[in-house]
């Protein structure tokens, strides 16, 4: 490392805001919430200083000491240490404390100062320190640790100023390392003490407010009650809210294809690449955007607000029973926006077995790739009716596809409990952060960064596989004087008609058959594969039905067939990036099998005993 | 044929090869990567003609592609750099027995 550069740790207790600070400093975007938990990578960035010199920043996760029990931790651990393989040790480590709660985090600050490196101390969410009346005495606090202290308000533009300034000018001297062990380890809490009588005065340990709340929030009985009546609210907005929005864009699809198409001659091969695949297949999967979105602005502002780590809490009791440890429900919680990052979130689970189980299960959380084809068939199938003067039938049936879900995962949690031989339970220890109002400028970046995924995911790997779905679906051409619609005499029909022996007893046709397919890269493939088989079948000239795909499902399938795709895709492990990431967070093949097997196996039997129950009450 | 007809079936051909190399990388990005990389080597030997090799070139997946920092010395400008250590982003599991 040259002179004029310089490689800054951030470290420091769970959720005390490195990352918004490591944002804050680099202009990078990743994800921060209030709860802990949410960085279990080290993520590297750099900045200029005012000086001109160049400061790569590393934002290491959360961690309450040094020594580490789960994966994450270790990670720390190690580039703090300059242990970590590949990466120099930090000329100087940032060590970021809630000034709204020193008698946690101090501890963790003597424990970096002992490493022996230099080392800055910010005290972060100053703002709230001061709402809460609490008085911290910082040049006392700079003369006893013997290190710079800074303040800093991360979540505020300009709050890093005085961070900058400090780490801009001279490093400052490394205090000389001191041994670890159990000894030292306790003297930290009787420095800590010292420490907060000398320079700090709170006027209570906790704040009124988050007080007030919790005694209904945490209560046994009412917070369970809010819990359900919040998620319900937030499947009820879904329907509700999108719908205007959804018809704008399905008319402008519609609209953007005709005029496009118009020019190309009917009946050529352009002309139904475009009508039938293109438009018919991403328009079919475009409108679901704004129900995503609303879906993500509910998860944004519950992240925001720390509000999760409550419905862990009152979650635990029943996840303890299940099997499962308090520390899965963050992750299972991601797993609700994509399986990937939750999987890699269960990182933070200290017990290889629960980290395994919460892996196994990860996948059965509803992830928002499934909400295109839930309101697909929800949309075409169930009629939008009020029910007791007030809630959307079709918003009680996306509940119970969510609660169904969460179950399954209980369940297959629970059977797992049963095979295992070790029984030892791991009590929940978890911090609960201070309630805080949802920055507007944040939630509308997240929603904005949703949307670019999800527009991203439609204009790459949607866009390519629908070209090659169509491309199967129109070659070979039909031989001369055929009757039937080309698809029919296409490889991807023949394909549809071979595996259609399979999936007959679950009530499934050969176009969802198709579907199936090109949907095992992506969920939401298959809503626009078939837009593509629909179009297709519909024959030239049929523009108007290869556009709407809720009612040309509606009209040709039983209620017992969508029934049973609802209850296929509860289950089947439809995602191929997801079973990747097993494979690597496991390093088993022999656990990605396992999960596709028993996930594609419920998704068979759960479709087949819905079908045929379907079918004999109709 | 027409010249409609030859317009569209080179249209086609070239968004359908593009999809199938697009979906290839993204859904098998190790297996693609060898391929490529192999690929690319053999259009890339001495005796090929330039515009083979050039297109050997572009198919070099970017972890293939020589640098001054992966230690290959051929240019003779770089100097011998050690490679860079792969760095451990995964957290595989590791099973232990519990200590009683």
């Amino acid at each position: 490392m040259s002179a004029s550069t310089l490689r800054i740790a951030l470290v420091g207790n769970p959720n005390c805001g490195k990352t918004a600070l490591f944002n804050q400093l680099t202009g990078g975007r990743q994800k921060v919430a209030n709860y802990a938990g949410v960085t279990v990578e080290r993520k590297e960035g750099r900045f200029t200083a005012p000086s001109g010199r160049v400061l790569h920043l590393v934002d290491l996760p959360g961690t309450y000491s040094f020594d580490a029990t789960s994966p994450d931790e270790q990670i720390t651990r190690d580039v703090c240490a300059g242990a970590y393989p590949g990466e120099p040790a930090p000329d100087l480590i940032v060590c970021v404390a809630d000034a709204t709660n020193l008698r946690l985090h101090l501890r963790f600050v003597l424990e970096v100062k002992r490493l022996g490196r230099p080392v800055v101390l910010a005290l972060n969410m100053m703002d709230t320190a001061r709402r809460r009346g609490i008085r911290i005495d910082v040049d006392e606090l700079q003369r006893r640790l013997d290190i710079p202290v800074v303040e800093t308000v991360a979540v505020k533009r300009g709050g890093a100023k005085a961070l900058i300034e400090r780490v801009d000018g001279e490093v400052p001297a490394a205090a000389p390392a001191q041994p670890d062990d159990a000894a030292s380890r306790s003297d930290l809490h009787a420095q800590v003490r010292e420490l907060l009588a000398a320079t700090v005065v709170m006027p209570r340990n906790t704040d009124a407010i988050d007080d007030a709340i919790d005694r209904w929030a945490l209560h046994p009985v009412f917070g369970l009650g809010i819990l359900a009546v919040l998620m319900f609210l937030i499947f009820q907005a879904v329907f509700s809210w999108a719908q205007p929005v959804m018809d704008a864009i399905a008319a402008g699809v519609a609209a953007l294809g005709g005029w496009v198409t118009g020019v190309l001659p009917q009946g050529s091969a352009l002309h139904s690449l475009l009508n039938d695949g293109v438009f018919a297949g991403l328009g079919a999967v475009l409108v679901f955007l704004p129900q995503i979105l609303i879906l993500f602005l509910f998860i944004l502002v519950l992240e925001e607000s720390g509000y999760l780590p409550r419905a862990a809490f009152l979650l635990d009791k029943l996840m303890f029973k299940a099997g499962l440890t308090g520390r899965a429900f963050i992750p299972l919680l991601s797993s609700f926006a994509c399986a990937i990052p939750g999987i890699m979130a269960t990182r933070s689970i200290t017990d290889p077995r629960d980290r395994l189980t919460t892996i196994l299960v990860a996948p059965l959380m509803t992830c928002s790739a499934r909400l295109p084809v839930y309101t697909l068939l929800i949309a075409a199938f169930i009629p939008q009716r009020t029910v007791w003067g007030l809630f959307n039938l079709q918003g009680i049936v996306l509940f119970t596809l969510y609660v169904a879900g969460i179950v399954s995962a209980l369940t297959v949690a629970f059977v797992i409990k049963r095979f295992r031989k070790d029984k030892s339970e791991h009590a929940l220890l978890m911090e609960l952060p201070s309630y805080r109002l949802p920055n507007p400028r944040d939630i509308a970046l997240g929603l904005w960064e949703r949307a670019l995924i999800f527009l991203k995911r439609v204009g790459g790997i949607i866009l390519a596989l629908t070209v090659l779905l169509w491309f199967l679906s129109s070659f070979p051409a039909p031989p001369d004087g055929a009757t039937q619609p080309a698809i029919d005499y296409s490889l991807a029909g023949r394909l549809g008609r071979a595996l259609h022996y399979v999936f007959a007893p679950i009530g499934f046709n050969w176009q969802i058959c198709i579907a199936l397919i090109p949907g095992l890269a992506a969920r939401e493939v298959a809503v626009s594969a078939l837009g593509t088989v629909y179009a297709m079948s519909a024959g030239a000239g049929d523009d108007a039905l290869a556009s709407q795909l809720g009612p040309v499902i509606a009209q040709q399938w039983s209620l017992a067939t969508a029934l049973s795709l609802l209850a296929w895709y509860v289950f089947a492990p439809q995602c191929m990036s997801t079973l990747a990431v097993i494979r690597r967070e496991t390093n088993s093949w022999r656990n990605v099998a396992i999960t596709a097997g028993y996930l594609f196996g419920l998704a068979y039997l759960a479709s087949l005993i819905t079908y045929q129950v379907a079918r004999a009450l109709s | 044929m027409s010249t409609f007809a030859v317009v569209q079936a080179v249209i086609i051909g070239v968004l359908v090869c593009c999809s199938a190399l697009y979906a290839f990388r993204k859904l098998l990005p190790g297996l693609s990567t060898r391929w490529l990389a192999a690929a690319s080597a053999w259009l890339n030997k001495p005796w090929r003609k330039p515009w083979l090799r050039a297109l050997g070139r572009r198919l070099q997946p970017a972890q293939a592609t020589g640098s001054c920092g992966d230690g290959c010395g051929t240019c003779g400008t770089c100097g011998p750099a050690p490679p860079s250590s792969a760095r451990p982003e995964a957290q595989p599991l590791e099973f232990r027995p519990r200590q009683r």
